[in-house]
């Protein structure tokens, strides 16, 4: 024993006799090197970033707190690495190396520049790496290795009902996401307890985690579109891209960074866009939680996380299909809390702004120009309220870095203008189009703009007989297509729970309301405080600017089909948060009602129980386990195999048949596919295609065009139509198609269809 | 002036530097944990697959696909007499039957080796009148194949 025990102490004094940037260096260098496997990759992934983010973070102060000295190196890590790649990838094709952003150049180019760093610090004794980890205890690497389960196993969950339709196994991670929750919020402060934040980190991968690898490919309708984008970054491997079709073309999130870490690590680019966006999520979660604990204490932290952030819905079930604005996220988190940090000094806090703000530039278009919305306002009030010269964050030549930032790489590298001209032009033709679904106030409200409600078969055939005398009036349609059949199907929905179901189906979103509430009372605090506290100034430029930018989106049908309200909101709850925070802060601190405290002290366990009740329940409605007991509540697919939503999932086998199409069909001839077949589509560059239309409605399939009938269509036989607002689903016309049409492709899952011949 | 009583490594050890037998034995700390590290990436995939195969998860199956090989070639079907060429891509190693069919009336069959990789077959629609349709039926999958006779 004695003898182990000075085996382990002496293993342990050579380990830190070690420099850590050199050992981390060669451990990178090896994991590119060596044949890819999953430890390699995420090495080599880790490596890179947090070497090159430490190396330039390693000016920041020392009373900097370690987790907030962490997420500025990871920040700075990230775009130093996307900026070495786009730089590299624009300059070498000039002096005749054609694809640097391919294995062999990168291999040389990080090879040099790992070896560099590592020299550096070793000649000048400076181990930044050590110092960027200074504080970090050993129980929370053990408590780190233990809540990575959960994620792995929310993978294990997704495997079984891709292959096995088990979704059990999902339900039961599902449970463990808000367990997890639950502990961050009840759990006694002990010395050897887990660290609350690693609690929410590892709740939110593994509730993002369940979602990208559903149906066995990408879910999502985004991210196949994202995936066809990355392939054409590895393709040709350099930067920017020869692809003019839409922004997404000119965003690093999609072209540098996917290129570099498969021609490094090796990584499919299939996990390149499942894994890493979602821990950048998480990332979005400590950002927040730094900011939040200069002010609050940790089981309030805790829940005002997961009340705006872990237990959003969009957070958890729609970015992970939207993986820019994942990396843009954590980005505007870095610069809400640049904004808000009183233990940042404001010279670094300037910068880390200004990182922050060209980080969320050059990864996604319109999350930047809500960022450089958001900072021109806290600007001029930081201005107009004449914040004191040593406080101010957000000064002109930030602000200037910002939003010149936002504008020359959305002007001139994304380019961007047309899809603004195309709003500006919408609301010109349309107006703002105001609060569109019908009932009363109340209930539009809450209806709000919605980009995907699901109506009635018999609206998609209104709209699709006046399409076919407008947008479709050049299609030449047989006449026996206006006599199939369109029936109006349903997908089965939940078996409710009486008494728990109608319980959920109300607190769901009574809870959602609160927190808009809350957050808009907040605002108001703020505005209050700012008399006498002109820091605040800045945040309060902020969260009037997400206040204005989040109504208009919730109000608008015009503007939200561009700036959709789900993902608006995300992003302007990641301020509301905070000025929560704030306000909750300023509201304890000042309050002189000395029973209203006697009564806070006497009943906190009940308040903390309470507050986790709540979150818990508003965990619960983001991750849509609610919807197993609700009454006639779509089944989710992230814990079901059958339902409306799995139904609208790629397969492998769709992807086949769609490359495919994607490679025979007669250029200059029409594709047509259903709302959700087109997705597969998408992967091969159909999202921005003129010559593809997405309808089967018999009524609008060209005469002339290719049909492409998915599993859905082909197994389950229902089909999908109408647009971002509205969706109806209805029988798949497989006999009217097979009864006068060549079929060119067949497998047990996919058909496609040639053109009319009768 | 240079105390040449001292070695060279003391006079290192002065300048700031760690004396050799440290050297030595951060050296070859760093080398035992970069070995370790590359015998753990190594055994990180056989791992990973042994786990999977013990969590008794079938992998998914892969599945026939046929198709046309020359797809609306010439604009409206084919005319009589053209030989009618499609490709086979077996899901298993198993041989894949078809059998092709005009208007009820069968025309050919045969059988694709299995395996991976692709198939080609061809039907010859020498005496086939026009306005009918030629029908392949791949066993495995549903649906058929279907070309126009015009």
């Amino acid at each position: 024993m004695t003898f182990t025990r000075r085996r382990v102490a002496s293993a342990t004094v050579a380990v830190s006799m070690l420099n850590t940037t050199v050992l981390l260096a060669a451990l990178t260098v090896i994991s590119i090197v060596v044949p890819p496997d999953p430890l390699a990759q995420a090495t080599a992934t880790i490596g890179i970033v947090v070497l090159t983010g430490t190396l330039l973070g390693r000016r920041l102060s020392a009373s900097v707190p370690l987790c907030q000295r962490l997420v500025i190196d990871i920040g700075l890590g990230f775009l130093c690495v996307v900026g070495v790649g786009a730089l590299f990838g624009y300059l070498l094709p000039k002096v005749g190396i054609a694809h640097p952003l391919s294995r062999g150049p990168l291999l040389v180019i990080w090879a040099i520049l790992l070896v560099a760093i590592a020299a550096s610090s070793e000649l000048r004794h400076d181990d930044h790496v050590r110092k960027a980890f200074c504080g970090m205890r050993r129980r929370d690497v053990a408590w780190a290795a233990v809540l990575s389960l959960p994620p792995i196993l929310a993978l294990v969950g997704v495997d079984r009902i891709d292959v096995a339709a088990q979704p059990q196994f999902a339900i039961f991670v599902g449970v463990i996401v808000v367990a997890l929750v639950a502990c961050a919020i009840l759990l006694p402060t002990t010395r050897y307890g887990p660290p609350r934040l690693l609690l929410l980190v590892s709740a939110i991968v593994t509730a993002a985690w369940q979602q990208p690898f559903l149906g066995g490919w990408l879910s999502g309708s985004d991210i196949q579109h994202e995936y066809y984008v990355a392939s054409l970054a590895v393709q040709q491997a350099a930067f920017p891209l020869h692809y003019s079709g839409d922004p997404y073309g000119g965003m690093l999130s999609l072209t540098v960074w996917p290129a570099m870490l498969h021609a490094i690590t090796g990584m499919s680019l299939r996990d390149v866009l499942g894994l890493p966006p979602s821990i950048l999520l998480a990332l979005c979660v400590a950002v927040t939680w730094c900011t939040l604990r200069e002010r609050l204490g940790p089981r309030l932290s805790a829940v005002l996380c997961t009340l705006f952030i872990v237990g959003s819905e969009p957070m958890l079930r729609t970015l992970p299909s939207e993986t820019r604005q994942c990396y843009a996220l954590f980005f505007f988190a870095l610069l809400v809390m640049a904004v808000t940090s009183r233990r940042i000094s404001n010279r670094t806090a300037q910068l880390v702004a200004a990182a922050a703000g060209v980080g969320v530039a050059v990864t996604h278009y319109s999350s930047a120009y809500l960022t450089a919305g958001a900072v021109v306002i806290g600007c001029v009030l930081t201005l107009a309220l004449r914040t004191e010269k040593g406080a101010r964050v957000l000064t002109v030549p930030v602000t200037a870095v910002i939003v010149g930032a936002a504008g020359i790489w959305g002007g001139f590298i994304a380019k961007t203008g047309s899809s603004l001209s195309e709003l500006a032009s919408s609301i010109r033709a349309d107006g703002f189009n105001l609060l569109p679904s019908g009932g009363s106030v109340f209930t539009r409200w809450l209806k709000a703009a919605s980009t995907s409600q699901l109506v009635n078969a018999k609206v998609i055939k209104a709209q699709d007989e006046h399409l076919r005398t407008t947008k479709y009036g050049f299609m030449e349609v047989t006449s026996r297509a206006a006599h199939v059949p369109f029936v109006n199907l349903a997908a089965p929905t939940a078996k409710a729970v009486p008494a728990i179901g109608a319980f959920l189906s109300v607190s769901g979103p009574l809870i959602a309301e609160l927190i808009v509430v809350a957050a808009f009372a907040s605002v108001v605090c703020i505005l209050w405080r700012t008399r006498v506290d002109r820091t605040l100034a800045a945040l309060l430029g902020l969260a009037v600017f997400g206040l204005v930018a989040s109504a208009l989106s919730r109000l608008s049908q015009t503007i939200a089909v561009d700036f959709s309200p789900p993902r608006v909101q995300v992003q302007m709850y990641l301020i509301f948060v905070v000025t929560l925070g704030v306000a909750i802060e300023w509201s304890v601190s000042t309050s002189r009602s000395k029973p209203l405290r006697v009564w806070i002290d006497r009943h906190l366990q009940v308040c903390v129980a309470v507050g986790a009740v709540v979150a818990c329940l508003a965990l619960s409605t983001a991750l849509q386990l609610d919807n197993l007991v609700e009454a006639k509540a779509q089944l989710p697919a992230e814990y079901s195999a059958v339902g409306e939503q799995s139904q609208r999932i790629p397969t492998p086998q769709d992807l086949l048949a769609a490359r495919w199409v994607a490679a025979n069909r007669t250029p200059g001839d029409l594709v047509q596919a259903d709302l959700f077949a087109q997705l597969a589509l998408w992967n091969f560059g159909y999202a921005t295609r003129h010559d593809f239309v997405a309808s089967v409605d018999p009524i609008i399939i060209d005469n002339r065009s290719w049909v492409f009938a998915d599993a859905t269509n082909v197994r389950i036989g229902t089909a999908r139509g109408g647009d971002n607002a509205e969706e109806g689903v209805f029988n798949f016309p497989l006999a009217y198609l097979a009864s006068t049409r060549s079929i060119l492709y067949v497998s047990p899952t996919d058909t496609v269809f040639g053109k009319e011949h009768l | 002036m240079v105390d040449e009583t001292r070695s060279r490594d003391e006079l290192r050890t002065d300048a700031g530097h760690a004396p050799r037998e440290t050297r030595t034995r951060r050296l070859s700390t760093y080398l035992a944990v970069c070995g370790v590290f590359v015998l753990a990436c190594l055994a990180s995939n056989p791992l990973l697959h042994f786990f999977q195969s013990q969590s008794g998860l079938p992998k998914s199956a892969r599945t026939e696909q046929a198709f046309l090989e020359d797809p609306e070639g010439d604009d409206h079907g084919i005319v009589p007499g053209a030989q009618v060429e499609f490709i086979i891509e077996p899901g298993s190693a198993a041989p894949v039957p078809w059998t092709a069919h005009d208007d009820g009336a069968l025309l050919a069959s045969g059988t694709v080796y299995g395996g991976a990789g692709e198939r080609a077959a061809s039907i010859s629609t020498e005496g086939l009148a026009a306005g009918s349709w030629i029908t392949i039926d791949v066993a495995g999958i549903a649906a058929p194949l279907r070309e126009w006779v015009r």
